[in-house]
């Protein structure tokens, strides 16, 4: 199907040229149909744009131009372009030729090449990006270095928040959030609390001491609790419960920063579910009743400045400033949006989701947060829930 | 009020069981019993998740920002997507009808402040750190939404704004079309993602103006 679909008009010279495409920009999408131009509106367009005030071209010129365009759509053939005015532009340069006008039957031709190569160009990509798509998907429940899996997620989708910041993906791999999951892993092992126990007893969901995708599926439901969690409060209640941490101590009551406690442990935890598609789990009522509440949250518009998350989240490629924002109903792009903890690089700080559900919520001027409170989990579960089926990138760099 | 009804429901609900689905309750209320909005109110405003308590800017606490008032309740759409059309129109009507004008008329104030003003996006926050209106003056956030000069970077959640007063011209029909938009954009956009800076009393009648020349004024940069 894809395959005898129109590429999209080209709009300038430099960009059939493929030399000079901002890789941000959107690539032609063979669906798009606001995008398909009637042959005949196509060419009447490329004669008016074509300038008649290039004479010195030869005959011999237009000639070889022309070869060389057919040359081209029998390559574009065999990769499957039928459906392409190409052939039609071929024509009209030989027809102008009696009539001397070399100029422009190289330049008709030189169009028809371009044509046909952007458009073999785009069948390329998209297998390439098909290919990838199946090797993430294949990868999906396995670990994966972060890197990685955003290198995946950015090539088989074209989104300007993935891409965002060059900057950031190059850093990526020297992530500072790395070293705060390591003195994580050795504050998760140490015996500690007046219990002296280490954390590798508590049940992260998929059994004790178990973290290997377990936060790709929080929030979800605890028997032992009867509540739904996310990974800040189930942290909380096993330093509480096993470690025998007051709720007061620092270790449990320090949230946010690069130093406490939480953001180590929450770093080593999630970092186990690197890779892992987020899949946190439906089957029990109360983990439904908390995603819808969720949901009414995302597009409920209150506060001061009529916001809600749906305002700046619910589209793609919008900006606030310069910011791209993450769409939500993009999956791809929204698995990035949620993959906390990562390292904010603009706070040189590790943030957590509870960090970012009370930014968000602030920059609304509605009433800050509570972290770990119901209202708090209900919108993660919801948010996680959106990402559902891609990979985790843990931890992440934000801007 | 919300709370007795909802211990009724969960009292029917368990009645109607017979056993107890002990599992599927937290604290004192069965969440699956309620509607996924009947949920999400009981949260914001019945269990603890939010600081309702706080003072705001503009006097109270922060539970009046949360509750929602009839134009903010009617654009909430679930899923996304606008009311039907009657509905917009009523919202549009509703929004023409809450605007008050200058005793003076209309007219456009410095755009040197005004530029400020629409660039700045300071005011209203609320909780970790609170914005204190008495060190800094109110923003417009206008400039996350739109580009206006070319200056600096803006947003692309609103249409560009650059040349506005050079496109548009100033003639009094436009400084009141100007003037809607800001006080309550719902006028011309039943349901827009833009603010009501006048309506909510987010911007003075000043700032308003200041702003207004900043696109419009022919000295502004905006129309250079
Ligand atoms: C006024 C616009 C606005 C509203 C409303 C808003 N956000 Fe955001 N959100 C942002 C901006 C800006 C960022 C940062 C993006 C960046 O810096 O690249 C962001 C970031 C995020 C991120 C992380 C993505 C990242 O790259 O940092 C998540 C998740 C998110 N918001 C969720 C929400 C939720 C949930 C709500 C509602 C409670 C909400 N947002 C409301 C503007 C908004
Ligand atoms: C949260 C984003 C947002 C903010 C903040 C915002 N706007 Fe807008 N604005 C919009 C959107 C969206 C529209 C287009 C209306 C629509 O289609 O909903 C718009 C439309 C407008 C228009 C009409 C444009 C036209 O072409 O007729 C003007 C004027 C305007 N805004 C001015 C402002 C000013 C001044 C401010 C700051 C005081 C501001 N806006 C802040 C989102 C925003």
């Amino acid at each position: 199907m894809l395959r005898t679909l129109l590429p999209r008009l080209p709009q300038s010279l430099s960009e059939v040229s493929g030399k000079t495409r901002n890789r941000h920009q959107p690539l032609p999408l063979a669906s798009g149909t606001g995008r398909r131009f009637g042959r005949s509106a196509l060419i009447a367009l490329l004669v008016a744009l074509i300038p008649l005030s290039v004479w010195a071209t030869t005959r011999e010129q237009a000639e070889s131009a022309i070869a060389e365009a057919k040359q081209t759509r029998e390559e574009a053939i065999a990769m499957g372009v039928t459906e392409s005015p190409t052939d039609e532009m071929i024509e009209q340069a030989e027809s102008v030729l009696p009539s001397r006008q070399y100029t422009r039957a190289l330049q008709y031709a030189e169009w028809a090449r371009r044509q046909d190569a952007l458009a073999m160009e785009l069948i390329a990509k998209q297998e390439a990006r098909k290919a990838s798509g199946e090797a993430a998907k294949a990868a999906v429940g396995t670990y994966q270095e972060p890197l990685d899996v955003l290198q995946g997620l950015i090539d088989r989708t074209e989104s300007g928040y993935l891409t965002q910041s060059d900057q950031n993906l190059m850093m990526m791999a020297d992530n500072p959030a790395q070293w705060t999951a390591m003195d994580g892993e050795t504050l998760f092992e140490e015996a500690r609390g007046p219990n002296n126990v280490s954390l590798e007893e508590c049940d992260f969901g998929k059994g004790p001491g178990v973290l290997e995708g377990a936060y790709a599926e929080l929030p979800r439901y605890f028997e032992d609790t009867g509540k739904v969690m996310d990974l800040e409060t189930r942290l909380v209640h096993c330093m509480v419960t096993l470690q025998g941490f007051s709720p007061d101590d620092p270790e449990v009551a320090k949230r946010h920063g690069n130093g406490s406690d939480h953001m180590k442990l929450q770093t080593y935890i999630a970092s186990k579910s690197s890779g892992f598609a987020w899949n946190p789990p439906m089957d029990h009522p109360l983990e439904k009743a908390m995603r819808d509440a969720g949901e009414v949250m995302f597009y409920r518009r209150a506060g001061k400045a009529d916001f809600a998350c749906s305002t700046c989240h619910s589209e793609t490629g919008k900006r606030i400033r310069a910011s791209v924002l993450p769409n939500k109903n993009v999956p791809e792009e929204w698995t990035k949006a949620v993959s906390w903890p990562a390292f904010r690089v603009g706070h040189d700080q590790v943030r957590s989701s509870q960090h970012r559900l009370r930014g968000c919520y602030w920059q609304m001027r509605q009433a800050g947060t509570v972290a770990g409170s119901d209202g708090s989990i209900a919108m993660l579960s919801y948010w996680t829930d959106a990402a559902r089926g891609q990979p985790a990138i843990l931890p992440d760099m934000k801007r | 009020m919300l709370k007795q009804r909802i211990s009724a429901t969960l009292l029917m609900g368990l009645a109607a069981l017979s056993i107890p689905t002990v599992s599927a309750i937290a604290d004192e209320v069965d969440y699956t019993e309620m509607t996924p909005e009947e949920l999400a109110e009981y949260l914001i405003f019945e269990s603890d998740s939010f600081k309702l308590d706080q003072e705001v800017q503009e006097g109270g606490t922060a539970r009046q920002r949360m509750v929602q008032d009839k134009l903010q309740k009617t654009c909430s759409v679930v899923g996304g997507g606008r009311p039907d059309m009657e509905t917009l129109l009523e919202i549009s009507k509703m929004a023409r009808e809450s605007i008050v004008y200058p005793e003076d008329g209309i007219e456009l104030g410095d755009w040197k402040r005004g530029a400020e003003l629409a660039w700045s996006g300071y005011g209203y926050r609320v909780g970790h750190k609170t914005d204190d209106h008495e060190n800094n003056e109110v923003g417009g956030n206008c400039y996350n939404c739109h580009q206006i000069g070319t200056d600096r970077t803006g947003g692309s959640l609103g249409p560009s704004l650059v040349g506005f007063g050079r496109i548009r011209g100033t003639s009094d029909a436009i400084k009141k079309y100007t003037y809607d938009v800001i006080y309550n954009s719902h006028s011309a956009f039943p349901c827009t993602n833009m603010p009501r800076f006048g309506a909510s009393g987010y911007l003075d009648q000043q700032a308003i103006a200041d702003i207004m020349a900043y696109l419009l004024d022919p000295e502004s940069p905006v129309n250079q």
